[in-house]
């Protein structure tokens, strides 16, 4: 499908407005999401391509039934993650598992984003930490690991992260500063130092 | 994933998002139930606290033998069970309205109670905890051994309690129909005092002297009306049964 580039100027809000209208214009919202949540479905959830594909295929499906019960209060951002994120438990649910690795090390951003959130000092090497880090990420229970996923690597604020995960503010805080204790606790364990 | 967007363009070809009005409904559905859950509970605050304000205080220790036993032995457990559970109700249906996520469990749980104890309490002062209670009592056959436990304290005649609506008044004795609807006769106390009226409920101290009689020591009335707001002025001539 060729796309407009007009439509590629409006908002998200703007285009679910004219999806509602022309199913067609629903390719630019695929479009412009396929990638981030495809990226963020995989790090949640540890599946082959086709799997994740047809993850991100079911998200896409299920926004477009939804279209009406979206709320422009939120983020049209916030809302699709949310789904993406439904639609992942949902999955794990089906297959009756728990998720088991995020795969943070997809990201270069990452590392620098939580080296510097964690004060860790400058000189750490980040080739040779890289893995360390990693692998300190992937031993945080679920939880922690996938608020970390939105903090640092989807880069969302408390708000953002809120709607998402349908938690309230203070309880984003709350796990956010445990994900971090528990995060901080591991680092001193492996004699990677604080600043 | 260079074909996605033609895959769920295919795959959404026939399909229309649902109305709009269908995730409205649900919404508002979920806020009238939070409504309801608070102003139910509500309703059981004015009762409870109608059953709080009315009790045998005076008659505590004689009751129960010991203050906290009789506090045990009263306290309005239906009603601050159904307080629990509507409470519990009302947070679940305001957490999950479109919205409701985005406020703490302390914010929708003290909030629901703190309406339910404000409206319950001008519930209580307009009467509505009484009319309940007894509109209950009236029609649940075992609303009295569940729900209420100052009448179930005062249908003890082994005990020396009995209470009940007086439908027969004689020179030196009574008829009053308890509240599982047994008739007794009730011989007046010597010293009198207690001036008795038709349909009026009253509450005895005194002595079982077999299955139908029952010897008076001292008569009150059953609610104190007038006396304390909450309580409807007209009540003793109101039928009971």
């Amino acid at each position: 499908m060729v796309l407009n580039t007009d439509y590629n100027q409006k908002t998200d809000e703007e285009l679910v407005a004219l999806t509602l209208e022309d199913q067609r214009v629903f390719a630019y919202l695929i479009e412009r999401y396929q990638s981030r949540l495809g990226r963020y479905i995989a790090r949640l959830a540890n599946l082959s391509h086709d799997d994740i594909e047809d993850i991100l295929q079911e998200v896409f499906i299920k926004t477009y039934g939804n279209l009406n019960a979206f709320n422009p209060k939120l983020k049209f951002s916030s809302w699709i993650y949310r789904i993406a994120h439904n639609q992942v438990i949902s999955n794990f649910r089906k297959l009756k598992s728990r998720p088991q690795t995020i795969a943070f090390e997809s990201d270069p951003d990452f590392l620098e984003n939580i080296c510097s959130d964690f004060n860790l000092e400058k000189e750490i090497d980040l080739i040779t930490d890289k893995q360390l880090i990693t692998d300190i990420l992937n031993s945080l229970d679920y939880k922690y690991k996938e608020i970390l996923e939105l903090k640092f690597l989807e880069e969302k604020d408390y708000r953002e992260i809120s709607d998402i995960l349908k938690k309230p503010l203070g309880t984003i805080a709350t796990l956010i500063n445990r994900a971090k204790k528990q995060f901080k606790k591991e680092l001193i364990k492996q004699n990677i130092k604080l600043k | 994933m260079d074909n996605i967007i033609d895959k769920v363009l295919k795959a959404i070809k026939d399909q229309k998002p649902q109305a709009r009005w269908k995730f409205r409904l649900k919404d508002y559905a979920l806020w009238l139930a939070g409504v309801l859950s608070v102003l139910i509970g509500s309703f059981s605050v004015s009762v409870a606290i109608y059953m709080l304000v009315n009790n045998d205080w005076l008659l505590g220790q004689q009751i129960s033998g010991t203050f906290w036993a009789f506090i045990f032995a009263t306290l309005p457990y239906f009603w601050l069970v159904a307080i629990l559970f509507l409470t519990v109700l009302a947070y679940y249906n305001f957490r999950h309205t479109s919205e409701g996520y985005r406020y703490q469990l302390i914010t929708l749980t003290l909030g629901s109670v703190l309406i339910s104890l404000f409206l319950g309490a001008v519930f209580y002062y307009i009467g509505l905890g009484q009319m309940i209670d007894e509109s209950l009592y009236k029609n649940i056959p075992s609303y009295e051994r569940l729900a209420s436990p100052r009448r179930a304290i005062w249908m003890d005649v082994a005990a020396g309690r009995l209470a009940g609506q007086v439908v027969a008044i004689r020179a030196n004795d009574f008829d009053l129909v308890d509240f599982r609807h047994r008739l007794w006769v009730v011989e007046r106390p010597l010293s009198g005092g207690y001036i008795l009226n038709r349909g009026e409920v009253v509450r005895i101290i005194g002595e079982k002297i077999d299955e139908i009689h029952f010897k008076a020591e001292k008569i009150l009335p059953f609610d104190m009306p007038g006396k304390i707001p909450g309580l409807r002025p007209n009540m003793p001539t109101r039928p009971l049964f």
